[in-house]
């Protein structure tokens, strides 16, 4: 046992170094024979769906439910032709043995023709398209630590399909809209003279709270089958409490940023240092209100229930906590955590967050200051930061300080890049993209 | 990261899960009738955004306030309600005011006339306080200010115009004017924060037949200045500076500004502690003191002592002072028209800028605007140069705003093209205090994907709202409202 924990030690190690080692090449998601041939079987998932909702339901329900298959296929469609998702074989055979161990855990999966893929999103999130396809965001793995919390979320997704929610929430969406009840109210309401939008603010709440607040019920319910199919694989059954801890954190940021890893970095060849740009913004004479200033309950406008909550509720299958190394492949589990971290950098930068993509950057330059990878993201969010100063752009890349919601480490960083002036800009672009020449 | 305004948020969210019901959803979020930004005397405190959300009686109706910082973040929000006089009159927010803390809004309550033109019935007013975000105030503006609590019923025969002004850190100075010749006067009050008044009409009455018409000029700390022009049947008798103290109304002096050989027309005052400063025009003496407005002979500045009232210095500079060799006697450039002054500023060292605009009158009714000027005058108020700038032709004044850079390194003017033509830029015209260099940058308003416009934003920046009108469905329409730090050169 200690000589397989030994190799597994040094294979962790072999990858962990090779990534460093080498510039880091972010994968490549614009492959267009795999777009094309996911893009063809997910068309044809499409047109079957759309015809079984022909025959099971008629009228303005069926149109309806029809308008909104049609617009949530087009816009994965344009995401997955934008390269969105991973076609990569390495991480994507990793991702599928997971999805197959809980698979073969649960021989009453076998049924279910189940695909498994990452995605560029760079929230800590995952979802279920509907139609047996399960995206996990790749930034999951920047929240989450082991493989087994990776399988507890994959476990709720599958849940999510086979539960059909997708399916059952358009469908009571679509026939609570053409209810009679609901267009007699519409029309009660346009013809009314008086407190019309009271009436109309009244009927939008109820609508959408009991719409978040089904949504919050059938998170419950695939957290308890999602339970069920994890707890029968080889992980620690506690990972799934492990998992909804952490991703209830996830909000909090982990790292920031102080002067000194600012002077680090902004001073170059041709465009020294300049103390003015630590220059913050005086917010002090605002005493911002703090009720919820719009008017609704925010809690009802969740669409998955408090993490704690949830914990609560596994934790009454009383989940035993045994320790386990199990994985379906060690060596491409610590790899693509490895890979995640610097993708979640890349991604923001493919999403054209330039700003968030730099603050992720700095934050990993302060322990590796020589990452070839780090210092290419430097230079190239710092040539698109440039240029959208130039052109008057840059609060679409950086945000306005807020005292109220910002950390001290943001409120910092974007007062930052605000101070620099376009020829300061123009500098810091050319010296450090003449640094990874 | 985009910045929209916050309030929209919710309402941008739900659209993609509610898309069947817009119309519902749109009236959900009622209707924004104002968005000011608001200034804390020289620097920008932040905005207001005013919704009508409804008629909930024949005569009330449903406000939602929202105050947001320089930064575009919500301080608070909250809703009141604004009585009409009448069930078919309807109420138009026409101004919003900020001052040490509280927010003054003001309405006007018109009606249709049958031609369907409006007849204004009276104004009223209502004042927040931010930090408790409590109404502390709800009054009509009349002879003397009527204060209310819920409904108002009482008719107000008063049809002057009431423009509000935060007065040092008391409260506000609100000046009534009316258009109607039959009743000239002018009503002046100083309100304190709850909506009680300070002091009111504390102003100059004219003997018997003759009318003083007021003219709200500046004010400070210390002086109100207004301007007094006397009449009698709509003929000019007389022109006066008027300075009030601020606190109690009461008059420090009264100041003929006739002059037997010009006459003259005000363009900028600044009160600096224990003197006012005015700028402006000056044209040949004709019948009633009538003036030919685009005729111009040059440039005057009079300089005041507050104490008295009594006329330090005055300055006469003719065009042909400038030595630009295509203006003429009357201010007009050849081949770009007549000069109108849009802004003058007093620079830190004391000299003085001034921008303009040229136009055309290519037919008698229809004005085509040309050339952008700076003119440069040192502290003394004698010439140094004048400097012109191409810009694409506009049938109305291009001329939006201005603002201070960071540091007190310069100003940059906004000059935004209105025409209905393509080629809409934004022209700005950047003057730097140390190098005394004028510059003009251009962006282009309109482009295949979107149309920007500009607004003010606290010092050193300026807030642009981009509307986007290429892209998919999703992307139609979606506003982008940026704060941009406008460009310096660092020190």
């Amino acid at each position: 046992m200690e000589f397989v924990k030994k190799i597994i030690f040094s294979l962790f190690f072999l990858v962990f170094y090779q990534i460093k080692a080498q510039t880091y090449k972010p994968i490549d998601t614009t492959s267009n024979q795999s777009i094309k041939d996911f893009v063809s079987s997910y068309e044809t998932r499409h047109k079957n769906k759309m015809s079984e909702v022909k025959k099971e339901f008629s009228g303005e329900v069926k149109k309806k439910i029809e308008t909104i298959y049609t617009e949530q296929f087009d816009e994965f469609v344009k995401g997955i032709k934008n390269g969105e998702l991973y076609f990569d074989k390495e991480i994507n055979s990793y991702l599928q043995k997971i999805l197959n161990h809980i698979i073969d855990s649960n021989p009453e999966l076998k049924e279910f023709e189940l695909r498994i893929f990452f995605s560029r999103e760079s929230t800590p999130n995952a979802f279920s398209v509907g139609d047996g396809t399960l995206v996990i965001h790749l930034d999951l793995l920047n929240t989450i630590k082991t493989e087994g919390e990776l399988a507890s979320v994959i476990s709720h997704e599958i849940a999510h399909y086979t539960l059909n929610h997708s399916d059952k929430s358009i469908k009571d969406y679509a026939e609570k809209i053409s209810s009679k009840d609901f267009k007699k109210e519409e029309y009660r309401i346009k013809k009314s003279k008086y407190n019309r939008q009271q009436s109309a603010e009244k009927l939008v709440k109820s609508l959408v709270y009991s719409r978040k607040s089904k949504s919050r019920e059938i998170e419950f319910e695939a957290d308890l089958k999602g339970y069920s199919y994890f707890k029968n694989t080889k992980y620690n059954q506690k990972d799934f409490i492990n998992a909804l801890a952490k991703l209830q954190d996830s909000d909090k940021e982990k790292d920031s940023l102080i002067n000194n890893d600012y002077k680090k970095v902004f001073d170059t060849k041709n465009q020294k240092f300049i103390d003015e740009w630590l220059y913050m913004e005086d917010f002090s004479q605002y005493k911002y209100s703090k009720k919820h200033v719009l008017n609704w309950e925010i809690d009802s406008l969740k669409t998955h229930p408090d993490c704690l909550n949830r914990i609560e509720k596994i934790k009454e299958f009383k989940p035993n906590d045994i320790k386990t190394t199990f994985s379906v492949d060690e060596v491409m589990m610590h790899k693509t955590f490895e890979i995640a971290k610097m993708e979640f950098i890349f991604n923001l930068y493919f999403f054209k967050q330039y700003g968030h993509s730099l603050y992720e950057t700095l934050k990993l330059l302060k322990y590796d200051s020589e990452n070839p990878f780090l210092l290419k993201m430097l230079a190239i969010n710092v040539e698109e930061l440039s240029k959208a100063k130039k052109n008057m752009k840059l609060n679409t890349y950086i945000p306005n300080v807020n005292p109220k919601t910002q950390t001290k480490s943001e409120q910092c960083f974007y007062s930052f890049m605000n101070n620099i002036t376009v020829a300061e800009f123009e500098r810091l672009s050319n010296d450090f993209n003449e640094l990874i020449k | 990261m985009k910045k929209i305004i916050t309030i929209l948020l919710i309402a941008f969210c739900l659209q993609s899960s509610f898309a069947q019901s817009y119309q519902i959803l749109n009236t959900a979020a009622g209707r924004v009738v104002n968005f000011a930004s608001l200034k804390d005397k020289e620097e920008l405190y932040g905005y207001a955004e005013l919704r009508k959300l409804d008629n909930v009686s024949p005569t009330e109706v449903k406000y939602k306030y929202s105050i947001l910082d320089k930064n575009m973040n919500i301080i608070v929000s909250g809703e009141f309600t604004e009585a009409k006089g009448r069930k078919n009159a309807f109420l138009d927010n026409y101004q919003i005011v900020y001052n040490n803390g509280y927010v003054l809004f003001n309405f006007l309550e018109n009606l249709y006339s049958g031609k369907g033109s409006l007849m204004p019935i009276k104004c009223q007013f209502k004042i927040l306080n931010i930090a408790s975000n409590k109404i502390t105030a709800s009054g009509v503006y009349d002879k003397e200010i009527i204060k209310y609590d819920g409904n108002f019923t009482k008719t107000v025969k008063n049809v002057r115009f009431y423009n509000s002004i935060a007065l040092s850190d008391i409260g506000f100075f609100v000046h009534g004017k009316s258009n109607y010749q039959k009743d000239l006067k002018s009503d002046s009050y100083a309100i304190d924060f709850e909506g009680k008044e300070i002091w009111r009409n504390k102003i100059k009455e004219a003997e018997k037949k003759h009318v003083y018409e007021y003219d709200f000029f500046d004010l400070d700390e210390n002086t109100i200045s207004l301007i007094a022009t006397k009449t009698r049947n709509y003929k000019k008798i007389s022109e006066h500076l008027l300075l009030l103290d601020t606190k109690t109304g009461n008059e420090i002096a009264f100041t003929d500004l006739f002059n037997e050989k010009y006459t003259m027309r005000f363009s900028y005052s600044k009160l600096d502690q224990d003197k006012l400063t005015i700028i402006g025009r000056y044209f040949e003496k004709e019948r009633r003191d009538r003036v030919n407005d685009d005729e111009s002979l040059g440039l005057y500045k009079k300089e005041f002592e507050i104490k008295t009232g009594k006329l330090v210095s005055e300055t006469f500079v003719p065009y042909s002072k400038f030595k630009y060799g295509f203006i003429n006697k009357n201010g007009k450039i050849k081949e770009e028209g007549f000069l109108r002054f849009q802004k003058i500023d007093q620079n830190p060292d004391g000299s003085y800028i001034i921008i303009a605009e040229t136009y055309t009158k290519p037919l008698l009714t229809t004005w085509l605007f040309t050339e952008l000027y700076t003119f440069l005058l040192d502290k003394d108020f004698n010439p140094i140069s004048i400097k012109s700038f191409d810009t694409e032709k506009s049938i109305n004044s291009k001329y939006s705003f201005s603002q201070k850079l960071l540091n007190d390194t310069g100003k940059v003017y906004f000059f935004y093209d209105k025409n209905n033509e393509e080629k809409l830029e934004l022209n700005m015209i950047n003057y730097n205090y140390n190098s005394k260099e004028v510059t003009l940058s251009k962006m282009n308003i309109e482009t295949k994907e979107s149309k920007i416009s500009v607004f003010p934003a606290k010092t050193g920046y300026i807030a642009i709202k981009e509307t986007r009108s290429g892209g998919s469905k999703k992307e139609k329409d979606q506003i982008e409202i940026r704060l941009e730090k406008l460009n310096y050169e660092r020190q």
